[in-house]
């Protein structure tokens, strides 16, 4: 996911022989057992979940930026991630796309954002991430 | 399953131990294992050397298991188990030390929880918990359980229409409990305008609703019948257990737990029904927890535990059912891994001692419930039991 953070694609590894998308990221299938994953680019829509707005964090970064919201996504190809949730207004069964975006230190991390967006208008958290 | 399942019967739970709890400590993991161990001897008017079983289970005392605490009580057991469940660690011990007591791999094993709290040290803990955690959890936003459960009660409120007031009267009447157990470190009156107005963790979860992590340890002796009789030792049945891991992990958002898989078995073997319990002890790392082990332990449907709190009384000395009698690790704190101890000492305690500022009359029956290890997005592991007052 880091590699393909710089344009923002979504990969995960995909099973060769059953096609079960992995994440959290493990070296087995967990469906088949399989050993032989590979990196794909997948579809970013899916499904908010259930949400948070953090108002303690253990980390200096997120304690700065408080209130912090976060959700759990369904990802139409099949896991749940966490995502950061780049939505002021959040609501459990919403539609969003999971981006693929740099931090500060460029390591890929999830951002989901309402599908309508434009890229251009993701908001602050976002723009926090990306600084 | 199907295949019929040996009684516990002959073993025989004694010696509850709670090692007084701190906020903080500078003292390692293995004091406080030590310190249980040794008052569990007091307890029990043993020696050292008549213990050939040791069970653990421990956060802090990584990468130290069971092994070093051999070395570090001097101990040599034929029997030893080291216990990573969590909070479902109580009951699993119960499960694992009865079978090598009635196999006859050990005559006296103890069961024992401890844990230290660092300044840093939850951090700690919590950046490092497991692979999945440390890659895919953790560094979104840095909180830990708080963050993966207050989603769990977000959508456990939006599916059954729960509120937080109903989570609420689950925290206030543990706090009451508290208030009768002088070790819990939490022990003032605790009204629900307090518990709504306390300060956000992570919506919708405030302050009470999370517990406070501390140090100490918890532990118990299980040994024959026959054995505990010799020692005049006032004792526990165990009626019947399970436990049941990575369940309903096609749930995309988890809203009932392995204990609903079991829960027949589990009463038949002991036979009993919910309305046979005296006392019960839940898992309590956040409410909606509880009142998911209320519904899948079969008090009251799925989705109807808003209504169950509403109308059951959950004190020590109510008339309705007394619930985490000690005040839970919501009032008590969470000494770590000793917290999945808790329920099965507190209902050891009160199925063997008398006099107790906080005792449960007439209390015969006790079911003890675990949840814990959260991997990714929930906890992976439940267990249960249903203890008997022994003769």
């Amino acid at each position: 996911m880091t590699v393909a953070a710089a344009d923002g694609r979504l990969i995960l590894p995909r099973c060769s022989a059953c096609g079960t998308i992995q994440y959290p990221l493990q070296e087995t299938c967990r469906r088949c057992l399989g050993d032989d994953l590979e990196w794909v680019e997948v579809p970013t829509d899916g499904t908010l979940l259930s949400w948070t707005r953090l108002r303690a964090s253990m980390e200096p970064f997120f304690r700065e930026h408080l209130p912090w919201p976060l959700g759990w996504v369904k990802l139409a190809c099949g896991p749940v991630l966490l995502a950061h949730l780049a939505d002021e207004s959040p609501a459990s069964g919403k539609a969003v796309r999971v981006l693929n975006r740099p931090d500060t230190s460029g390591v890929g991390v999830l951002i989901a954002v309402p599908t309508e967006a434009e890229d251009s208008e993701l908001g602050r958290i976002a723009a926090l991430l990306e600084r | 399953m199907n295949r019929p399942v040996e009684s516990y019967d002959g073993v025989a739970l004694v010696a509850p131990v709670s090692l007084p709890y701190t906020r903080f400590s500078d003292r390692g993991a293995a004091w406080f294992i030590a310190r249980t161990f040794h008052e569990l001897l007091l307890r029990a008017g043993i020696q050292k050397a008549e213990v050939d079983g040791l069970a653990v289970s421990s956060l802090t005392l990584a990468p130290d298991t069971v092994v070093a605490m051999s070395e570090c009580l001097d101990l040599s057991p034929s029997w030893i188990e080291h216990l990573p469940m969590g909070g479902a660690g109580g009951v699993i011990a119960v499960r694992r030390a009865a079978r090598a007591v009635q196999a006859g791999d050990a005559e006296i094993v103890a069961c024992i929880a401890g844990d230290t709290n660092g300044k840093d040290g939850f951090r700690d803990l919590v950046a490092n918990f497991s692979r999945a955690s440390t890659d895919s959890v953790y560094p979104y936003g840095g909180a830990g359980p708080n963050a993966v459960f207050a989603m769990i009660t977000r959508h456990y409120m939006e599916r059954f229409g729960a509120t937080r007031e109903d989570f609420g009267r689950i925290c206030i009447a543990q706090r009451r409990n508290a208030m009768a157990y002088p070790p819990a470190l939490l022990r003032e009156p605790l009204s629900m305008e307090q518990y709504l107005a306390a300060r956000i963790i992570a919506e919708p979860l405030h302050l009470y609703d999370c517990v406070m992590p501390c140090a100490g340890g918890e532990g118990f002796l299980v040994m024959s019948v026959d054995r505990a009789r010799s020692l005049g030792l006032r004792h526990v049945r165990i009626l019947s257990g399970a436990e049941r891991h990575n369940a309903y992990s096609d749930d995309e958002v988890p809203w009932r737990g392995g204990w609903a898989l079991y829960r027949d078995d589990l009463y038949a073997a002991a036979s009993r029904g919910p309305q046979d319990i005296d006392i019960l002890e839940t898992y309590d790392d956040y409410p909606v927890i509880v009142m998911m082990q209320l519904e899948d332990l079969g008090f009251c449907a799925k989705g109807s535990g808003p209504e169950f709190v509403r109308n059951t009384e959950l004190g020590f000395n109510d008339r309705g059912l007394p619930h985490n009698t000690c005040g839970g690790q919501l009032s008590a704190g969470q000494a770590g891994a000793a917290g999945g101890f808790l329920g099965t000492v507190e209902a050891v305690r009160q199925l063997t001692e008398s006099g107790l500022p906080n005792q449960v009359p007439d209390a015969e029956t006790a079911l003890v419930s675990g949840y814990g290890m959260v991997n990714y997005d929930r906890c992976v592991c439940t267990a249960a039991a249903i203890l008997a007052r022994g003769e």
